[in-house]
Protein backbone atom coordinates (compact mmCIF):
# COMPACT_ATOMS: atom_id res chain seq x y z
CA UNK A 1 0.00 0.00 0.00
CA UNK A 2 1.18 3.71 -0.54
CA UNK A 3 2.43 3.76 2.93
CA UNK A 4 5.18 1.09 2.91
CA UNK A 5 6.05 2.41 -0.93
CA UNK A 6 9.90 4.16 -0.88
CA UNK A 7 9.66 8.22 -0.12
CA UNK A 8 11.22 8.65 -3.90
CA UNK A 9 7.94 6.51 -5.58
CA UNK A 10 6.53 9.42 -7.59
CA UNK A 11 2.13 9.76 -7.58
CA UNK A 12 1.92 8.73 -10.73
CA UNK A 13 4.16 6.05 -10.70
CA UNK A 14 2.22 4.60 -7.32
CA UNK A 15 -0.97 5.31 -9.57
CA UNK A 16 0.02 3.33 -12.79
CA UNK A 17 1.05 0.47 -11.10
CA UNK A 18 -1.98 -0.14 -9.96
CA UNK A 19 -5.55 -1.38 -11.26
CA UNK A 20 -8.26 1.98 -11.27
CA UNK A 21 -11.80 1.27 -10.19
CA UNK A 22 -14.01 1.29 -13.14
CA UNK A 23 -17.65 1.32 -12.00
CA UNK A 24 -20.26 0.12 -14.90
CA UNK A 25 -23.42 1.25 -13.92
CA UNK A 26 -26.22 0.72 -15.96
CA UNK A 27 -29.30 3.19 -16.04
CA UNK A 28 -30.74 5.73 -12.92
CA UNK A 29 -32.17 8.74 -12.76
CA UNK A 30 -30.43 12.10 -13.26
CA UNK A 31 -30.61 13.20 -9.83
CA UNK A 32 -28.84 9.98 -8.73
CA UNK A 33 -26.34 10.22 -11.85
CA UNK A 34 -25.58 13.87 -10.73
CA UNK A 35 -24.79 12.17 -7.13
CA UNK A 36 -23.15 9.58 -7.76
CA UNK A 37 -20.19 11.55 -9.81
CA UNK A 38 -20.64 14.02 -6.47
CA UNK A 39 -19.95 11.21 -4.02
CA UNK A 40 -16.97 9.95 -5.86
CA UNK A 41 -15.51 13.34 -6.65
CA UNK A 42 -16.10 14.47 -2.73
CA UNK A 43 -14.98 10.79 -1.08
CA UNK A 44 -11.93 10.87 -3.41
CA UNK A 45 -8.61 10.82 -0.74
CA UNK A 46 -5.16 12.11 -2.70
CA UNK A 47 -3.60 8.63 -2.91
CA UNK A 48 -6.49 7.02 -4.33
CA UNK A 49 -6.75 5.50 -7.10
CA UNK A 50 -8.77 7.06 -9.80
CA UNK A 51 -12.33 5.70 -10.91
CA UNK A 52 -13.45 5.35 -14.16
CA UNK A 53 -17.67 5.03 -14.14
CA UNK A 54 -19.92 4.75 -17.52
CA UNK A 55 -23.33 4.88 -16.89
CA UNK A 56 -26.82 5.85 -18.87
CA UNK A 57 -30.42 7.77 -17.91
CA UNK A 58 -33.70 6.60 -17.47
CA UNK A 59 -35.92 8.54 -17.76
CA UNK A 60 -33.94 10.39 -20.89
CA UNK A 61 -32.96 13.88 -19.00
CA UNK A 62 -31.65 17.32 -19.79
CA UNK A 63 -28.77 17.92 -17.52
CA UNK A 64 -27.65 21.90 -17.65
CA UNK A 65 -24.60 23.53 -16.49
CA UNK A 66 -23.95 24.64 -13.40
CA UNK A 67 -24.41 28.35 -14.36
CA UNK A 68 -27.28 27.94 -16.40
CA UNK A 69 -31.11 28.76 -15.91
CA UNK A 70 -33.10 26.69 -15.98
CA UNK A 71 -36.28 27.73 -17.05
CA UNK A 72 -34.57 30.11 -19.51
CA UNK A 73 -32.96 26.94 -21.44
CA UNK A 74 -35.48 24.07 -20.82
CA UNK A 75 -38.89 23.90 -21.98
CA UNK A 76 -40.04 22.02 -18.73
CA UNK A 77 -43.78 21.66 -19.49
CA UNK A 78 -42.30 19.58 -22.75
CA UNK A 79 -40.50 17.80 -20.73
CA UNK A 80 -43.38 16.76 -18.66
CA UNK A 81 -45.07 15.96 -21.48
CA UNK A 82 -42.54 13.57 -22.41
CA UNK A 83 -41.24 12.16 -19.45
CA UNK A 84 -38.10 13.79 -19.63
CA UNK A 85 -36.06 14.33 -16.25
CA UNK A 86 -33.98 17.43 -15.54
CA UNK A 87 -30.97 18.36 -13.11
CA UNK A 88 -28.85 21.00 -12.65
CA UNK A 89 -24.78 19.62 -12.92
CA UNK A 90 -22.16 20.75 -10.68
CA UNK A 91 -19.97 21.11 -13.72
CA UNK A 92 -20.59 24.21 -15.94
CA UNK A 93 -21.06 23.47 -19.72
CA UNK A 94 -23.98 23.76 -21.85
CA UNK A 95 -28.04 21.76 -21.78
CA UNK A 96 -27.97 18.08 -23.23
CA UNK A 97 -30.35 15.97 -23.82
CA UNK A 98 -29.26 12.78 -22.59
CA UNK A 99 -31.08 10.40 -24.16
CA UNK A 100 -29.32 7.30 -26.63
CA UNK A 101 -25.75 8.19 -24.94
CA UNK A 102 -23.68 6.34 -22.71
CA UNK A 103 -21.95 8.85 -20.24
CA UNK A 104 -18.72 8.40 -18.31
CA UNK A 105 -17.48 10.29 -15.27
CA UNK A 106 -13.68 10.48 -14.22
CA UNK A 107 -12.09 11.54 -11.08
CA UNK A 108 -8.36 11.67 -10.11
CA UNK A 109 -6.78 14.02 -7.28
CA UNK A 110 -5.08 16.57 -8.85
CA UNK A 111 -1.71 15.70 -6.85
CA UNK A 112 -1.38 12.24 -8.68
CA UNK A 113 -0.46 14.48 -11.80
CA UNK A 114 -2.47 11.85 -13.98
CA UNK A 115 -3.80 14.93 -15.64
CA UNK A 116 -2.25 18.96 -15.58
CA UNK A 117 -3.28 21.45 -13.75
CA UNK A 118 -4.51 23.50 -16.75
CA UNK A 119 -7.84 22.84 -17.31
CA UNK A 120 -7.69 23.04 -21.46
CA UNK A 121 -4.91 20.01 -21.44
CA UNK A 122 -6.59 18.26 -19.10
CA UNK A 123 -9.70 18.31 -21.43
CA UNK A 124 -7.60 16.62 -24.02
CA UNK A 125 -5.83 14.16 -21.78
CA UNK A 126 -9.09 12.76 -20.69
CA UNK A 127 -10.46 13.20 -24.03
CA UNK A 128 -7.91 10.94 -25.48
CA UNK A 129 -9.62 8.11 -24.13
CA UNK A 130 -12.39 8.67 -25.94
CA UNK A 131 -10.43 9.08 -29.26
CA UNK A 132 -8.75 5.78 -28.74
CA UNK A 133 -12.05 4.51 -27.77
CA UNK A 134 -13.59 5.74 -30.99
CA UNK A 135 -10.44 4.50 -32.60
CA UNK A 136 -11.22 1.02 -31.70
CA UNK A 137 -14.87 1.43 -33.18
CA UNK A 138 -12.86 2.18 -36.23
CA UNK A 139 -14.27 6.47 -36.24
CA UNK A 140 -11.29 8.69 -36.60
CA UNK A 141 -11.91 11.29 -33.72
CA UNK A 142 -10.12 14.50 -33.38
CA UNK A 143 -10.15 16.52 -29.65
CA UNK A 144 -11.50 20.50 -30.61
CA UNK A 145 -10.98 23.26 -27.79
CA UNK A 146 -12.29 24.13 -25.88
CA UNK A 147 -14.10 20.58 -24.93
CA UNK A 148 -15.81 18.65 -27.59
CA UNK A 149 -15.12 15.72 -29.60
CA UNK A 150 -16.02 15.54 -33.26
CA UNK A 151 -16.02 12.64 -35.91
CA UNK A 152 -15.76 13.69 -39.33
CA UNK A 153 -15.87 17.29 -38.38
CA UNK A 154 -19.14 16.87 -36.24
CA UNK A 155 -19.44 16.96 -32.53
CA UNK A 156 -19.81 13.48 -31.27
CA UNK A 157 -18.99 14.06 -27.38
CA UNK A 158 -19.44 17.28 -25.21
CA UNK A 159 -17.46 17.29 -21.94
CA UNK A 160 -17.54 19.61 -18.69
CA UNK A 161 -15.37 19.33 -15.61
CA UNK A 162 -15.15 20.29 -12.55
CA UNK A 163 -12.48 20.66 -9.47
CA UNK A 164 -13.11 20.30 -5.97
CA UNK A 165 -11.54 18.05 -2.80
CA UNK A 166 -8.32 18.54 -4.46
CA UNK A 167 -9.97 16.99 -7.07
CA UNK A 168 -10.27 16.74 -10.93
CA UNK A 169 -14.50 15.47 -11.88
CA UNK A 170 -14.93 15.39 -15.68
CA UNK A 171 -17.67 13.80 -17.10
CA UNK A 172 -19.28 13.89 -20.58
CA UNK A 173 -21.35 12.33 -23.28
CA UNK A 174 -20.83 9.56 -25.79
CA UNK A 175 -23.82 10.01 -28.02
CA UNK A 176 -24.75 6.70 -29.36
CA UNK A 177 -27.82 8.44 -31.73
CA UNK A 178 -29.53 11.44 -31.36
CA UNK A 179 -33.05 12.95 -32.34
CA UNK A 180 -32.06 16.68 -32.62
CA UNK A 181 -36.23 17.65 -33.37
CA UNK A 182 -36.89 15.79 -29.69
CA UNK A 183 -33.94 17.55 -28.12
CA UNK A 184 -35.27 20.80 -29.25
CA UNK A 185 -38.66 20.57 -28.66
CA UNK A 186 -37.46 21.00 -25.06
CA UNK A 187 -34.47 22.98 -25.42
CA UNK A 188 -35.12 26.91 -25.69
CA UNK A 189 -33.55 29.31 -28.30
CA UNK A 190 -33.22 32.83 -27.49
CA UNK A 191 -35.05 33.75 -30.42
CA UNK A 192 -38.21 31.18 -30.96
CA UNK A 193 -38.25 32.38 -34.81
CA UNK A 194 -34.61 31.26 -35.56
CA UNK A 195 -35.43 27.42 -34.40
CA UNK A 196 -36.32 26.13 -37.84
CA UNK A 197 -32.84 27.11 -39.08
CA UNK A 198 -30.84 26.32 -35.54
CA UNK A 199 -31.85 23.17 -35.61
CA UNK A 200 -30.86 22.38 -39.36
CA UNK A 201 -27.67 24.40 -38.08
CA UNK A 202 -27.68 21.34 -34.98
CA UNK A 203 -28.04 18.53 -37.41
CA UNK A 204 -25.23 19.90 -39.73
CA UNK A 205 -22.59 20.15 -36.49
CA UNK A 206 -23.61 16.77 -34.49
CA UNK A 207 -23.53 13.40 -35.47
CA UNK A 208 -23.59 10.16 -33.00
CA UNK A 209 -21.98 6.78 -33.06
CA UNK A 210 -25.06 5.00 -35.05
CA UNK A 211 -24.52 7.65 -37.83
CA UNK A 212 -20.86 7.57 -38.00
CA UNK A 213 -20.90 3.63 -37.53
CA UNK A 214 -20.60 0.69 -40.23
CA UNK A 215 -22.21 -2.01 -37.93
CA UNK A 216 -23.07 -4.23 -40.49
CA UNK A 217 -19.25 -4.72 -41.92
CA UNK A 218 -17.97 -4.71 -38.55
CA UNK A 219 -19.88 -6.75 -36.59
CA UNK A 220 -22.32 -8.38 -38.37
CA UNK A 221 -25.98 -8.76 -37.54
CA UNK A 222 -25.93 -6.28 -33.97
CA UNK A 223 -28.79 -5.72 -31.58
CA UNK A 224 -28.89 -2.36 -29.90
CA UNK A 225 -27.75 -3.63 -26.69
CA UNK A 226 -24.65 -5.19 -28.46
CA UNK A 227 -24.01 -2.11 -29.86
CA UNK A 228 -24.13 -0.37 -26.31
CA UNK A 229 -22.17 -3.27 -25.07
CA UNK A 230 -19.23 -2.86 -28.15
CA UNK A 231 -19.14 0.92 -27.29
CA UNK A 232 -18.62 0.58 -23.82
CA UNK A 233 -15.83 -1.82 -24.28
CA UNK A 234 -14.05 -0.07 -26.61
CA UNK A 235 -13.93 2.81 -24.54
CA UNK A 236 -12.69 1.01 -21.56
CA UNK A 237 -10.05 -0.05 -23.64
CA UNK A 238 -9.69 3.96 -24.86
CA UNK A 239 -9.10 4.50 -21.26
CA UNK A 240 -6.95 2.14 -20.32
CA UNK A 241 -4.32 2.40 -23.46
CA UNK A 242 -4.73 6.38 -23.46
CA UNK A 243 -3.01 5.90 -19.47
CA UNK A 244 -1.77 3.03 -19.52
CA UNK A 245 -3.63 0.95 -16.82
CA UNK A 246 -6.18 -1.74 -16.10
CA UNK A 247 -9.63 -0.93 -15.48
CA UNK A 248 -10.97 -3.31 -12.65
CA UNK A 249 -14.55 -3.80 -12.25
CA UNK A 250 -15.30 -2.23 -8.50
CA UNK A 251 -18.41 -0.62 -7.09
CA UNK A 252 -19.40 2.40 -4.88
CA UNK A 253 -18.11 2.00 -1.33
CA UNK A 254 -20.69 2.52 1.66
CA UNK A 255 -19.43 5.70 2.10
CA UNK A 256 -20.04 6.81 -1.65
CA UNK A 257 -23.60 5.36 -1.61
CA UNK A 258 -24.67 7.33 1.77
CA UNK A 259 -23.18 10.42 0.38
CA UNK A 260 -24.67 9.70 -3.08
CA UNK A 261 -28.29 9.34 -1.44
CA UNK A 262 -27.72 12.04 1.19
CA UNK A 263 -26.78 14.68 -1.75
CA UNK A 264 -28.81 13.26 -3.82
CA UNK A 265 -32.43 14.23 -1.86
CA UNK A 266 -30.98 17.30 -0.34
CA UNK A 267 -29.09 18.21 -3.82
CA UNK A 268 -30.53 17.16 -6.88
CA UNK A 269 -34.11 16.28 -6.56
CA UNK A 270 -34.72 20.09 -4.94
CA UNK A 271 -36.04 22.77 -6.38
CA UNK A 272 -33.95 24.68 -4.91
CA UNK A 273 -30.83 23.87 -6.44
CA UNK A 274 -32.02 22.85 -10.00
CA UNK A 275 -34.19 26.48 -10.05
CA UNK A 276 -31.19 28.25 -8.49
CA UNK A 277 -30.46 30.42 -11.38
CA UNK B 1 -31.72 44.47 -18.32
CA UNK B 2 -30.62 41.58 -20.26
CA UNK B 3 -28.12 40.35 -22.41
CA UNK B 4 -26.44 37.59 -24.57
CA UNK B 5 -23.34 37.84 -25.53
CA UNK B 6 -20.81 35.16 -27.33
CA UNK B 7 -17.54 35.51 -25.97
CA UNK B 8 -14.95 35.26 -28.73
CA UNK B 9 -13.43 31.83 -29.02
CA UNK B 10 -15.39 31.30 -25.75
CA UNK B 11 -19.05 30.61 -24.39
CA UNK B 12 -22.19 32.27 -24.23
CA UNK B 13 -22.72 34.61 -21.30
CA UNK B 14 -25.96 36.00 -20.81
CA UNK B 15 -26.75 38.13 -18.41
CA UNK B 16 -29.38 39.65 -16.52
CA UNK B 17 -29.00 43.40 -14.41
CA UNK B 18 -30.84 45.40 -12.39
CA UNK B 19 -29.68 49.09 -12.07
CA UNK B 20 -30.47 51.64 -9.35
CA UNK B 21 -29.31 55.04 -9.97
CA UNK B 22 -26.93 53.68 -12.66
CA UNK B 23 -25.37 51.23 -9.93
CA UNK B 24 -26.38 47.70 -10.08
CA UNK B 25 -28.59 46.26 -7.64
CA UNK B 26 -28.63 42.69 -9.14
CA UNK B 27 -26.45 41.13 -11.23
CA UNK B 28 -26.64 37.18 -12.85
CA UNK B 29 -24.35 35.55 -14.69
CA UNK B 30 -25.58 32.63 -16.48
CA UNK B 31 -24.28 30.71 -19.52
CA UNK B 32 -22.62 27.51 -20.55
CA UNK B 33 -19.00 28.68 -19.32
CA UNK B 34 -16.93 27.60 -16.51
CA UNK B 35 -15.72 28.96 -13.45
CA UNK B 36 -13.41 27.32 -10.84
CA UNK B 37 -14.50 27.25 -8.09
CA UNK B 38 -18.15 27.51 -9.61
CA UNK B 39 -18.91 29.77 -6.18
CA UNK B 40 -16.33 32.46 -7.59
CA UNK B 41 -19.06 33.49 -9.93
CA UNK B 42 -21.40 33.65 -6.94
CA UNK B 43 -18.93 35.79 -5.43
CA UNK B 44 -18.31 38.15 -8.81
CA UNK B 45 -21.81 38.92 -8.11
CA UNK B 46 -21.91 40.11 -4.84
CA UNK B 47 -18.33 42.27 -5.37
CA UNK B 48 -20.07 43.94 -8.46
CA UNK B 49 -23.58 44.52 -6.28
CA UNK B 50 -23.66 48.25 -5.77
CA UNK B 51 -21.12 49.53 -8.00
CA UNK B 52 -21.76 52.38 -10.67
CA UNK B 53 -21.49 51.66 -14.14
CA UNK B 54 -19.63 55.10 -15.50
CA UNK B 55 -18.30 55.11 -19.00
CA UNK B 56 -14.75 53.03 -18.26
CA UNK B 57 -15.10 49.64 -19.55
CA UNK B 58 -11.85 49.06 -18.75
CA UNK B 59 -12.24 49.89 -15.46
CA UNK B 60 -14.62 47.63 -14.50
CA UNK B 61 -12.94 44.68 -15.83
CA UNK B 62 -10.25 45.44 -14.00
CA UNK B 63 -11.70 45.36 -10.88
CA UNK B 64 -12.76 41.65 -12.32
CA UNK B 65 -9.54 40.50 -12.60
CA UNK B 66 -8.16 41.96 -9.47
CA UNK B 67 -11.09 39.97 -7.51
CA UNK B 68 -10.43 36.77 -9.54
CA UNK B 69 -7.24 36.82 -9.35
CA UNK B 70 -7.70 37.29 -5.12
CA UNK B 71 -9.94 34.76 -4.85
CA UNK B 72 -7.96 32.61 -6.97
CA UNK B 73 -11.20 32.42 -9.70
CA UNK B 74 -10.20 30.36 -12.88
CA UNK B 75 -12.19 30.90 -16.05
CA UNK B 76 -13.14 28.42 -18.48
CA UNK B 77 -14.96 30.00 -21.75
CA UNK B 78 -15.43 33.55 -20.16
CA UNK B 79 -13.28 36.31 -19.06
CA UNK B 80 -13.02 39.74 -17.23
CA UNK B 81 -13.31 41.88 -20.04
CA UNK B 82 -16.25 39.52 -21.51
CA UNK B 83 -18.09 39.83 -18.36
CA UNK B 84 -17.98 43.78 -18.44
CA UNK B 85 -18.95 43.68 -22.21
CA UNK B 86 -22.48 41.44 -21.80
CA UNK B 87 -23.14 43.42 -18.65
CA UNK B 88 -22.38 47.21 -20.52
CA UNK B 89 -24.41 45.61 -23.42
CA UNK B 90 -27.95 44.85 -20.79
CA UNK B 91 -27.14 47.99 -19.55
CA UNK B 92 -27.23 49.73 -23.19
CA UNK B 93 -30.07 47.10 -24.38
CA UNK B 94 -28.04 46.93 -27.57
Amino acid sequence: MPAQLPKQFTWQKMVNEMDWRFINDGFNSASTNMAIDEAIVQNHLENQIPTVRFYGWKPSAISIGYFQSLEEEVALEKCDEFGVDYVRRITGGGAVFHDLELTYSFVCSEKSGIVSKNIQESYEKIGNSLIKGFDSLGLKAQFVPLNDIVVNGKKISGNAQTRRNKCVLQHGTILLDVDVEKMFSMLKVPDEKLKGKIIEDVKQRVTSVEHEMDWENNFGEITVAGKIDEVVIAMKKGFEDNFGVNLAQGELSKDEKNMAEKIEKERFSSKEWNFKR
Amino acid sequence: MKSIYKVPNGKLLKVFLELNENKISELKLTGDFFAHPEEGIHAIEEELSGKELGGDKNQLTEEINKFIKKKEIEFFGVNAGAITEAIYLAKNGE
